[in-house]
C-alpha cells in the first residue's frame, strides 16, 4: 500500500532531559533527518498517557514515538520505568484489538545520542511509508 | 390502489425487496453476534433470515428501538472552513434516498407520534422532519402482550398502530398459521411504496390479511389516564420513592437511549485547525454532567434529583405540555436495566396498574 | 436457600436493632424470579425483603461511593469479588473501614439465563476469608460449577482471538464496538472504577465525544478505560453482563491481566498488598525497547 508522494505524519513525545537534548545536539551538529516529525517536549516520558497516544492517531497521525532516559538515568529517578510498563500494556492490548501496534515506537535516547536520534527518525519514517496511511484509528469527520 | 399484498414466505418479501434495493435504502433486523441488530437489506444473507423470521415473530420488539433511523445517534448537520481570514459556512448535505425500516413494532412507530409533537413543532427541526417525511416504516404487528409489555397500559394498539405506513403480519400470527407474510398498507406512502414492490416476481398478488389469532387485548386491562397520572405525581414531588430508586440506580444511559421516546441531545464541535463540523449526539438526562452549567452550578446534582426529574418528565411534564403520558410500554428500560428500575416499577410504586 | 436468608434477616435485623449500623445494604428479590436488585434497609420491617441467591449480580461495593452514604454506618454483603473490590477502595481511602460492618458470604456463582455466568467459570476467590469480615454467614447456597476452569483455561477466549490475524482482529473489534451506544454502564457497573470525577466526565477539557458513528471514538473510550482499570480489575464480570449489546468487554481487561502476569508477576487485586502493578514500576523490570529498530 505504497503511495508515491506519501510523507507520514509523526508525533514524537520526547522528555526534556535527555531525548530532546539529544534532538537539538542533532539540530545543532546539521545531522539532518526527516522534517515529517512533530516534536512535543514533555518533562519525562512518564507523562505521556494513553490518551496523548492514541488521540494524536484520532487525528491524523500515522506514527508515534516516544522517547525518554535510558533505564537509570531518568531525571526523576523512577519515571521512566512507569513508561516501560505503561508502553509494553499499551503495545500489548493495541495489537490484540488489531490496531497496528509497529505505529507506536518507544526508544530510549539519551541527551548526546545525537546520531541515535537521527537513525530512529529515519528508520522510523521509511517503516511507514512502508506501513502507508494510518486509517484503523482515524477520526474520519475531518476528511468530509 | 394496492392495500395489501401477500408473500410466500420471508424469503420471496427479502427478494422482492432486493428488486427495489436501487432505489430505497433498506434496513431489516436480524442477529449479529448473538445480538439483535439492524442492518442494511445487502448485509442480509440467506442464513440470516431465520434469526430475521424470529425476531418478527417474537411478541417483544427488538433490542434497539428505531428511533435512530430518524433521530441519528450522531448527527452532523454544519460543516465550517476558516481559508486565510474568511469564514465558509455549509449545511452538510442530507441523505437524499429514501429510506425503509422493516421490523419495528408498533410500540416503536407510536414513540414516533410523541416525537414529532416535539420537533416538528415550531421551530421545526429540519433534519428530523426531512427524515421523517423520507422514511417508510413497515411496522411487525404483536398478537399478543410480551412479557415486559405495557402496551395496553400505554393506550398502543399492537395490532393497528396509528403511526405507519405499512403493517407485516406473519401467516404464523393469523388464524392460517403458515409461513405467508402480509403487508398491508395503512398510509399514503405506504401504498405507493406497495405499488412498487407488487410488480416484483416475488409477489403472489393482492389479498386480505388474515384475522390475527391469540388473546390479543389482556382482558382487565385498562389503558391509563394521562390527567390521573400527572395528578397523583403532583402529591409524590417530596416523596422518599425516588431515594429507593436512586438508591440502586447506576447513572448510566441505558433506560434514555434504549427508549424510543427519549429525545434530548447535545450540540458539540469537532474541529482540527482549520476546518470542522458541528454535530448533535445523544445526551441522557441520567449523567452526571448533563445540567452542568457554565459557572458550574449544577441543579440536578444527585441521582435522587435525575431519577425523579426523568420520570416526572414521563408522567407529569409531559403530560401538560403535549398532552400524552410519554412512555410507550414497550419494556426495554424493564429487559435492559441492571439495577431493575423501569416504568413499570415506578407505576406499582406510585400505586397505578395492577398489572404492571 | 430458605435457610440462608433466614440467617440474613437475623443478622440484618440484630444489627439495626442495637443501633450499630444505620443501614444495611443487600439484595431483594423483584417480581420475576430471575430479578434479583440492590436494596438498603433501614428499619426491621424492611430487613424481612433481603436476601441472596443464584441472581444476586451487583457489586454493591460500588454504591458506597455516593455522597448519601457519606458519615454512616452501613452494613454491606459482601460476595468475593466484591470484597476484593471494597479493600481496594479501603486501601486508597475512599472509605473508611470504621463505617462499616462487612457480612462475608460464600459466592456459588451466578447464573446467566439458565447457565452459569462465564465469568465465575473461573473464580476461585469467591469466598470471603472469616478473619476479614465482622460477621460471616454460615449457610453455604450449593455451588453452581463443580470444577472451576484453571488459571491456563480461563484464558481460552482470549487465545481464540488471538489466532486471528491482525486483521480479522480489527474486524471483530469493529463489529463489536460499532454496536456501543456509550451508554457507560460498563463504567458504572464496575466497582474498581472509583474515581471521583471520571476522565470522561470532564468538560474543560472535553475529553470524550459523543460521535457513535466514528469508530475511533469508541476505540478511545474502551481502549482508555481498560487500561484504567487493567491492574485493579477484580474479574467480576459485571462490564459485560451490563452491557446490553453483549460486547465481551471483559476480554480487555483479561488480556491485560495476563500481560500483567506474564511480565511483572501475578497479582490479585484485594488480595495482595497495594500498590497495583501499574502504580509501580522497577529497575529490574524486563526492557523491551532496549533493543534496536528492526
Amino acid at each position: 500500500m505504497m503511495q508515491q508522494n506519501f510523507e507520514p505524519k509523526i508525533i514524537a513525545f520526547c522528555c526534556n532531559w535527555c531525548s530532546y537534548a539529544g534532538a537539538d545536539l542533532a539540530g545543532t551538529g546539521r545531522l539532518k533527518y526527516s522534517e515529517n516529525i512533530r516534536i512535543v517536549r514533555v518533562p519525562c516520558s512518564s507523562r505521556v498517557e494513553v490518551q496523548m497516544i492514541l488521540r494524536a492517531f484520532q487525528n491524523g497521525a500515522d506514527g508515534v514515538m516516544v522517547a525518554g532516559c535510558h533505564p537509570g538515568d531518568c531525571h526523576y529517578d523512577t519515571g521512566n520505568y512507569h513508561t516501560r510498563r505503561r508502553m509494553v500494556l499499551l503495545k500489548s492490548l493495541v495489537s490484540f484489538m488489531g490496531m497496528d501496534p509497529e505505529r507506536l515506537l518507544v526508544k530510549w535516547i539519551s541527551g548526546n545520542e545525537a546520531a541515535r536520534f537521527q537513525e530512529t527518525v529515519d528508520s522510523f519514517n521509511d517503516q511507514l511509508k512502508k506501513l502507508g496511511p494510518s486509517n484503523k484509528v482515524r477520526d474520519q469527520r475531518c476528511e468530509i | 390502489m394496492t392495500q395489501t399484498i401477500k408473500f410466500d414466505s420471508l424469503s420471496s418479501l427479502f427478494n422482492a425487496l432486493k428488486e427495489v434495493e436501487k432505489d430505497y435504502q433498506i434496513f431489516c433486523p436480524t442477529k449479529q453476534d448473538g445480538t439483535e441488530v439492524f442492518l442494511p437489506l445487502v448485509e442480509i444473507k440467506e442464513d440470516n433470515l431465520k434469526a430475521t423470521y424470529e425476531i418478527l415473530s417474537k411478541n417483544e420488539p427488538p433490542l434497539f428501538s428505531i428511533k435512530s433511523f430518524l433521530f441519528p445517534n450522531s448527527e452532523i448537520y454544519l460543516k465550517f472552513k476558516r481559508e486565510k481570514d474568511s469564514y465558509e459556512f455549509s449545511v452538510h448535505s442530507q441523505e437524499e434516498t429514501p429510506t425503509v425500516v422493516l421490523g419495528g413494532k408498533p410500540c416503536d412507530v407510536e414513540s414516533f407520534g410523541m416525537i414529532d409533537m416535539v420537533f416538528l413543532q415550531e421551530p421545526v427541526d429540519t433534519f428530523y422532519q426531512q427524515k421523517r417525511e423520507n422514511t417508510i416504516l413497515i411496522t411487525s404487528v404483536c398478537n399478543q402482550k410480551g412479557p415486559n409489555c405495557l402496551c395496553d397500559e400505554f393506550g398502543v394498539d399492537k395490532c393497528k398502530p396509528k403511526v405507519s405506513d405499512i403493517l407485516l403480519v406473519l401467516g404464523e400470527q393469523t388464524t392460517q398459521k403458515d409461513e405467508a407474510v402480509y403487508l398491508e398498507a395503512v398510509s399514503e406512502r405506504g401504498e405507493n411504496f406497495l405499488e412498487k414492490l407488487d410488480k416484483s416476481t416475488e409477489s403472489e398478488g393482492e389479498s386480505n390479511t388474515p384475522n390475527l389469532e391469540g388473546e390479543i387485548h389482556q382482558k382487565d386491562v385498562e389503558k391509563l389516564s394521562p390527567e390521573k397520572i400527572k395528578d397523583i405525581m403532583e402529591n409524590l414531588y417530596d416523596s422518599p420513592i425516588w431515594a429507593e430508586f436512586a438508591m440502586r440506580c447506576l447513572g448510566c444511559g441505558i433506560c434514555t437511549y434504549y427508549c424510543p421516546t427519549c429525545h434530548c441531545y447535545d450540540i458539540n464541535d469537532f474541529h482540527r485547525k482549520d476546518k470542522g463540523v458541528r454535530y448533535r449526539s445523544w445526551d441522557s438526562c441520567m449523567f452526571s454532567n448533563f445540567s452542568n452549567m457554565a459557572g458550574g452550578h449544577n441543579p440536578r446534582p444527585s441521582k435522587e434529583d435525575r431519577i425523579k426529574n426523568r420520570f416526572f418528565h414521563k408522567l407529569n411534564y409531559f403530560v401538560k405540555q403535549q398532552g400524552p403520558l410519554a412512555c410507550v410500554g414497550c419494556g426495554r428500560c424493564a429487559k435492559n436495566c441492571p439495577a431493575g428500575i423501569s416504568i413499570g416499577t415506578v407505576l406499582k410504586k406510585i400505586g397505578v396498574g395492577k398489572h404492571v | 436457600m430458605r435457610d440462608i436468608n433466614k440467617e440474613i434477616i437475623e443478622i440484618a435485623q440484630e444489627l439495626l436493632e442495637s443501633n450499630k449500623v444505620d443501614m444495611v445494604l443487600g439484595y431483594t428479590k423483584g417480581e420475576r424470579p430471575d430479578q434479583t436488585f440492590p436494596f438498603i434497609a433501614k428499619t426491621k420491617e424492611e430487613a424481612e425483603r433481603l436476601t441472596f441467591d443464584y441472581y444476586s449480580y451487583n457489586s454493591l461495593s460500588k454504591y458506597l461511593l455516593d455522597d448519601m452514604y457519606q458519615g454512616k454506618k452501613i452494613a454491606i454483603f459482601l460476595k468475593g469479588c466484591d470484597f476484593r473490590g471494597l479493600k481496594l477502595m479501603i486501601g486508597e481511602d475512599r472509605v473508611k473501614r470504621e463505617d462499616l460492618h462487612l457480612i462475608g458470604l460464600d459466592c456459588p456463582g451466578v447464573k446467566r439465563g439458565e447457565s452459569v455466568s462465564p465469568y465465575c467459570l473461573s473464580c476461585r476467590l469467591n469466598n470471603v476469608p472469616k478473619e476479614e469480615v465482622d460477621t460471616k454467614i454460615s449457610t453455604s447456597l450449593e455451588p453452581l460449577v463443580e470444577r472451576k476452569y484453571s488459571h491456563e483455561e480461563s484464558f481460552s477466549e482470549i487465545n481464540d482471538i488471538e489466532k486471528m490475524s491482525n486483521e480479522e482482529r480489527f474486524e471483530y473489534w469493529k463489529r463489536q464496538l460499532s454496536r456501543c451506544k456509550r451508554c457507560y454502564s460498563c463504567r458504572n457497573g464496575c466497582p474498581v472504577c472509583t474515581c471521583r470525577v471520571c476522565l470522561f466526565d470532564r468538560e474543560n477539557p472535553g475529553y470524550i465525544d459523543g460521535a457513535t458513528d466514528q469508530l475511533a471514538q469508541h476505540q478511545f473510550y474502551h481502549v482508555i478505560r481498560a487500561f484504567h482499570v487493567a491492574d485493579r480489575c477484580v474479574g467480576c464480570g459485571e462490564c459485560s453482563r451490563v452491557c446490553p449489546e453483549n460486547i465481551p468487554l471483559h476480554l480487555l481487561s483479561q488480556k491485560l491481566i495476563r500481560e500483567l502476569e506474564k511480565f511483572y508477576g501475578t497479582y490479585t487485586t484485594g488480595v495482595d498488598e497495594l500498590p497495583t502493578p501499574l502504580s509501580t514500576a522497577k529497575a529490574n523490570d524486563p526492557d523491551h525497547f532496549g533493543k534496536e529498530v528492526k
